[in-house]
């Protein structure tokens, strides 16, 4: 086997395989077991023709598709390990020469992983906020929690909807006196004030009984995102099933002892305050990652073949269309709601993706200098970890124990990190303003698509 | 009788190319020739050595088509057996 290597623009590369006739006869016996099995020829059950009669028939040229599909991605992996180069896509095929008695003659051209020459890493400047949990902060956290765990009790002392009540409702929508779709629920909870429903209802419905039906007029906003109903006047009937309030709990040790195990409330507030400051440091770490990675971004050279900007995007619009799904969304009805085409929120995800692809690259090549790795304890006791946090150790060891290596690459992308960081010239500064819980989740969303994330 | 009216063509089926590896050969031949014309026309025409021929005489089969009857043509199949180092590229340019 002949192969030869060739250099293209934008990390793509050209090898040509050339293999002798011998080569090319075990591919074209291979396709004659499979060609024989469909062909026809009279005289003989299928299967049975002898190659001869079937090359006779048919010409040499049937045995090539099936020889080619045998033998191209054999030689590929071939041709890939011999020149050492390292793929990031499927190659496309163009077949020069198929000759019987001579030889075959393939040209493969593929992206592989670009190479990266890689700024300055080290010694970069860097600003690391430093905020303390103050008790507001504290208190913040707990009137949020105090909130989530109030309870909806029917309202007994009265019997007409006020503002800031939660009613129990059944609705009809009707547009020019037919029902539409989506116009109708019964039994829905609906806070009075919220904003939820369109405007105009919720004010309404102030002053209702229990029991009470009423038609209730509104008009849907020019801007709404059902273009038949946009603008259109509509008439419900509602009625009302009943009222409730929601009550809160009183903040007192027994509050806390209700969350978990907490023995009293200032010792709920501890918890809060550590959980506030993992959150601060995390957020801390991340944005001093984001800046520190930017600049060697920013100072190192790479060429991404397009093939790789292509799967991340693939991967991004994936993520983005689960993430919609979940927030009970479809694609299609999120492009029609934004006026973009498929093709547009792709041309927009684009330089995020490179961005994203780039920090990939870059902190593998660092990690490769440095002579980063994990190593087996490490990985062991990040498995250790993980575990304990899982609702079920047992089984979550053994998920993690068969996916080694993403949890080996994940601890080497950390370490990096932490290399990163212990080699930049950190100036710390006093930080009063920013809100954590903001520095946190912003901070933390780009990185979390560098490694992989166990499940 | 020429020698190229003795054999008409080969048989090429599944059983007559199994039958090669015996050193025999197969061929429709003239109903009318005998063992001796079709050993001296395959020797003439392939240039080898025949040792024995067998014969065998096919009766059409009846075929009708509607209310009409009739019979596909009758035909003379002959095996031919070459001596020992002799062979027969039979399918080449045929």
């Amino acid at each position: 086997m002949n192969v030869n290597l060739e250099h293209l623009e934008n990390s793509r590369v050209k090898v040509t395989v050339e293999v002798d006739a011998a080569k090319l006869e075990e591919g074209l016996a291979h396709a004659y077991r499979r060609v024989a099995k469909r062909v026809q020829i009279r005289g003989f059950r299928k299967g049975k023709a002898p190659r001869k009669i079937i090359e006779r028939y048919y010409g040499a040229s049937i045995f090539y598709e099936d020889a080619l599909d045998y033998l191209v991605p054999q030689l590929y992996e071939a041709a890939v390990e011999q020149t050492k180069i390292n793929p990031v896509d499927q190659p496309s095929c163009d077949i020069h020469k198929i000759e019987p008695g001579e030889g075959l003659s393939i040209e493969f051209e593929v992206d592989i992983y670009p190479e990266v020459e890689l700024g300055q890493y080290t010694g970069l400047p860097v600003e690391k906020r430093i905020r303390e949990v103050t008790a507001a902060d504290i208190d913040a956290e707990l009137e949020q929690l105090h909130l989530q765990h109030g309870e909806l009790v029917s309202v007994e002392d009265r019997n007409q909807v006020q503002e800031g009540d939660y009613v129990d409702l059944d609705f009809k929508g009707f547009l020019e006196g037919k029902p539409f779709p989506g116009g109708a629920a019964s039994g829905y909870t609906l806070r009075i004030g919220s904003g939820q429903f369109i405007p105009g209802f919720e004010e309404q419905l102030i002053g209702l009984s229990i029991d009470e039906e009423k038609e209730v007029d509104v008009t849907f906003p020019e801007d709404y995102h059902a273009q038949e109903l946009a603008g259109k006047d509509v008439t419900f009937v509602v009625k009302i099933n009943g009222i409730k309030k929601r009550v809160l709990p009183e903040l007192n040790d027994d509050f806390a002892k209700d969350l978990g195990d907490y023995e009293s409330l200032a010792e709920l507030k501890e918890d809060i305050r550590k959980r506030l400051e993992e959150r601060i440091t995390h957020g801390t770490k991340h944005e001093m990652e984001n800046r520190l990675i930017e600049q060697i971004i920013g100072s190192s050279t790479i060429v991404l073949p397009k093939s790789m900007i292509d799967q991340q995007l693939d991967y991004m619009m994936n993520q983005f269309e689960t993430n919609l799904l979940y927030s009970g969304m479809t694609l299609e009805r999120y492009l029609e709601h934004t006026q973009k085409t498929q093709e547009e929120l792709r041309g927009e995800m684009e330089p995020e993706a490179v961005n994203q692809l780039k920090r990939g690259l870059i902190l593998d090549a660092i990690a490769e200098k440095e002579g980063i790795s994990a190593s087996d304890e490490e990985i062991d006791r990040k498995i250790d970890e993980l575990a304990q946090d899982s609702p079920d150790p047992e089984q979550a060891r053994a998920n993690m124990e068969s996916s080694r290596n993403r949890l080996a690459n994940m601890i080497r992308i950390d370490k990096t990190w932490d290399f990163l960081i212990a080699n930049a010239q950190v100036t710390e500064v006093a930080d009063e303003i920013a809100d954590s819980a903001d520095t946190g989740t912003k901070g933390a969303e780009p990185v979390d698509d560098n490694g992989p994330e166990t499940e | 009788m020429d020698a190229r009216d003795v054999l008409i063509r080969p048989v090429v089926t599944e059983k007559s190319t199994d039958m090669i590896s015996q050193n025999k050969y197969t061929f429709i031949v003239d109903m009318r020739a005998n063992k001796t014309q079709i050993k001296q026309a395959v020797e003439e025409i392939f240039k080898v050595k025949v040792n024995k021929v067998n014969t065998v005489r096919i009766r059409g089969k009846l075929r009708r088509q509607g209310r009409s009857e009739g019979r596909t043509s009758d035909y003379k199949k002959a095996v031919v057996t070459l001596a020992d180092g002799h062979s027969i590229e039979l399918f080449e340019g045929l």
